[in-house]
């Protein structure tokens, strides 16, 4: 090990080298995030370069990525984090809940391998460069470039995750397959990339649903050109299915003929059916016109909204499409969404947007931090001023409630044709 | 010879020939490429950025990075679009055609007046490839696999070499930056280089390409 008061010549140069590191590691991980996007990078496709860019690479720099770094690599701290390794893991998501963890990159500085002889700062920041060429390489060539190139056609969404200390690794499955993705020797070690990939793709049942049967093929995750991947059923053994009991339809997903199946005789069927029971035109329940002053210290972080909402949404029509939920137990940091497959040029991609805005929006602090401190009289005034303008917004929403559901049903249907 | 010296042996078919050598080729140039350099003085410089495209291969399921330099990407295109037209052309009914073609970075050393600068080598890739039938047989995609996993193993292979940093000549001052890089293009400044080919086991090239080739060699330096 190279301590590091020799190591440099002045402090100077440790500064700045502890610089190049941080901002090395800021720009490996948007590499690597960039390259998990399913996005092909086409000529004249950047913005024009600013001829300051980190490393002479135009690299973008996303800032949510940027802050998943920051979390995960404390400015005042890095180089001992990156001692201690800092990882992005690449994971990805079927439609039907099912995850699986595809690659971790891992950002180390092995004090083993350190060069003494490389003094010169704009060397090192040179060669740091060519060791980010060398990562955008690598992204290139594993598996999960290829699985993220088919996302926006496939039903599968990739997410990524930052973090630091001790990997992860028994998330990628017995068989792993580990690339260097170049190794820079400094007089502080060697700095590198590497990742370490999982070579078998078939996917696990999720644990959380244990009738659950497994239904993706051991090939499921097959790369090659001539699989289709991502079929949604697996055919399973005779026997099995004499014993399996009958599961309940999931209404969550979407309802779809089976082959060979009648049209007609199906929609005379649900006409027969709705005319029965027909469906309430107004499903909005009346509720009391001032409801934030009644129950104001009731209000529930967004987050918790968004979870009722979800579990209680009856039919796949009300429910956000599966593969915008990213939630994880509260102990692990949430994996971020890189796309919105098939939303490319399509009207839907603007709902896509606003709901991924705001699916993990702030709390909402207003009635909050203005309640308590409502105690003269012009301040409630004015917070009730404020709710009878809420309740009035509320009304003309209400009132316009059935052009929203034809709107829906029209992105719904407009969805379905982009499908098929 | 004070350079390093890097081969690869690959059996491709005819029609992949173009897509994997472009693939080894300029991912090689992709880190021996930098932005402009603009000199402030004789020791002083900036360097402007390099962006990088995306390329997919269309008989191999493979993706390369190269620089975004359309008059780099096009020198080295015609270069290699040369050396298959001929190495297809060879007559594979004794021998499968075998070819090789090099990547030879280089830098100048001047010269008396009137001698031309002698141009050194440092670093030399060279790919081998060999043909094989392409038939469409159950094998062909097990076939095709193959020369995946093999590009992707020399693709790793490159960037564990060029991150030794050996042999690399020196950044040069104003004065001597052609003769360690060429500025010829407007929008990225890879080192000096060459690509060169031969065939083997086939027949010698023919006399008007060899003229050509000479005559393009001739006018490069």
């Amino acid at each position: 090990m190279a301590p590091d008061v020799v190591a440099f010549s002045n402090i100077t140069d440790k500064n700045e080298f502890t610089k190049f590191t941080k901002f090395l590691a800021y720009k490996g991980v948007q590499v690597i995030v960039e390259s998990r996007k399913g996005v092909k990078i086409e000529p004249n496709s950047k913005p024009l370069t600013s001829d300051s860019d980190w490393f002479n690479l135009q690299i973008p720099d996303s800032p949510e990525v940027n802050q998943a770094t920051k979390n995960a690599l404390p400015s005042d701290r890095v180089l001992e984090t990156i001692r201690s390794q800092l990882h992005v893991e690449i994971s990805v998501q079927t439609e039907d809940g099912d995850e699986m963890v595809l690659e971790l990159w891992t950002l180390e500085l092995d004090e083993t391998q350190f060069d003494t002889s490389l003094k010169a700062m704009n060397t090192v920041y040179f060669r740091m460069g060519i060791l980010l060429k060398s990562l955008i390489t690598i992204t290139r060539i594993t598996p999960a470039y290829h699985l993220s190139r088919k996302q926006r056609t496939e039903s599968f969404t990739i997410f990524y995750r930052v973090y630091n200390g001790e990997p992860k690794t028994k998330a990628l499955g017995e068989h792993v397959k580990k690339v260097q993705a170049g190794l820079l020797k400094t007089p502080l070690g060697g700095i590198g990339f590497s990742v370490m990939y999982r070579t078998n793709f078939s996917i696990s049942p999720n644990k959380t649903e244990k009738d659950k049967t497994l239904l993706l093929k051991s090939d499921h995750f097959e790369l090659s050109p001539k699989h289709v991947i991502f079929e949604s059923k697996k055919k399973k053994d005779v026997k099995e299915k004499e014993y399996k009991p009958l599961r309940p339809v999931d209404l969550n997903k979407p309802l779809r003929l089976a082959a060979f199946v009648d049209e007609a005789v199906v929609r005379r069927a649900f006409e027969d059916f709705l005319e029965k029971f027909p469906v309430p035109k107004f499903r909005v329940a009346i509720r009391p016109e001032s409801p934030l002053i009644e129950k104001p210290l009731e209000s529930k972080s967004t987050q918790d909204l968004d979870v009722t909402i979800l579990s209680k949404s009856p039919t796949s029509f009300e429910s956000p499409p599966k593969k915008f939920s990213g939630f994880r137990s509260e102990n692990e940091p949430p994996l971020k969404l890189l796309c919105f497959p098939f939303a490319d040029n399509h009207p839907i991609r603007e709902l896509a947007e606003f709901y991924k805005d705001f699916f993990n929006a702030p709390h909402l602090k207003l009635a909050d931090d203005i309640i308590p401190r409502a105690r003269d009289e012009s301040l409630k005034e004015e917070v009730e001023m404020l709710n009878e303008d809420l309740s009035k917004d509320l009304e003309l929403y209400e009132s316009s409630v059935l052009e929203f559901d034809q709107l829906l049903e029209d992105m719904c249907r407009s969805a379905e044709w982009s499908g098929n | 010879m004070n350079a390093r010296t890097i081969s690869f042996e690959l059996s491709m078919e005819g029609r992949q020939v173009d897509e994997v050598v472009a693939s080894i080729f300029h991912t090689v140039l992709f880190h021996r490429s930098s932005g402009k350099f603009t000199y402030n003085n004789e020791e002083s410089y900036s360097i402007r950025t390099v962006s990088y495209v995306d390329v997919d291969c269309d008989f191999i399921d493979f993706t390369y990075v190269c620089c975004e330099s359309e008059a780099l990407g096009h020198n080295v295109k015609r270069e290699i679009s040369d050396f298959s037209d001929l190495l297809r052309a060879v007559d594979g009914t004794s021998s499968p055609p075998r070819g090789s073609i090099s990547l030879e970075f280089f830098q100048k050393r001047r010269a008396r007046w009137p001698f031309q600068p002698e141009c050194v080598p440092w670093e030399v890739w060279t790919v081998y490839c060999e043909l094989t039938e392409s038939r469409p047989d159950h094998d062909m995609h097990s076939k095709h696999e193959s020369v995946v996993e093999m590009l992707q193993d020399k693709i790793v292979f490159i960037t564990e070499i060029i991150n030794r940093h050996e042999y690399v000549p020196k950044m040069p001052s104003r004065s001597d930056a052609d003769l360690i890089f060429d500025t010829s293009y407007s929008d990225i400044q890879p080192y000096l280089f060459k690509i060169h080919y031969n065939l083997s086991g086939a027949p010698s090239t023919t006399v008007g390409n060899t003229v050509r080739k000479l005559i393009r060699d001739t006018l490069y330096l």
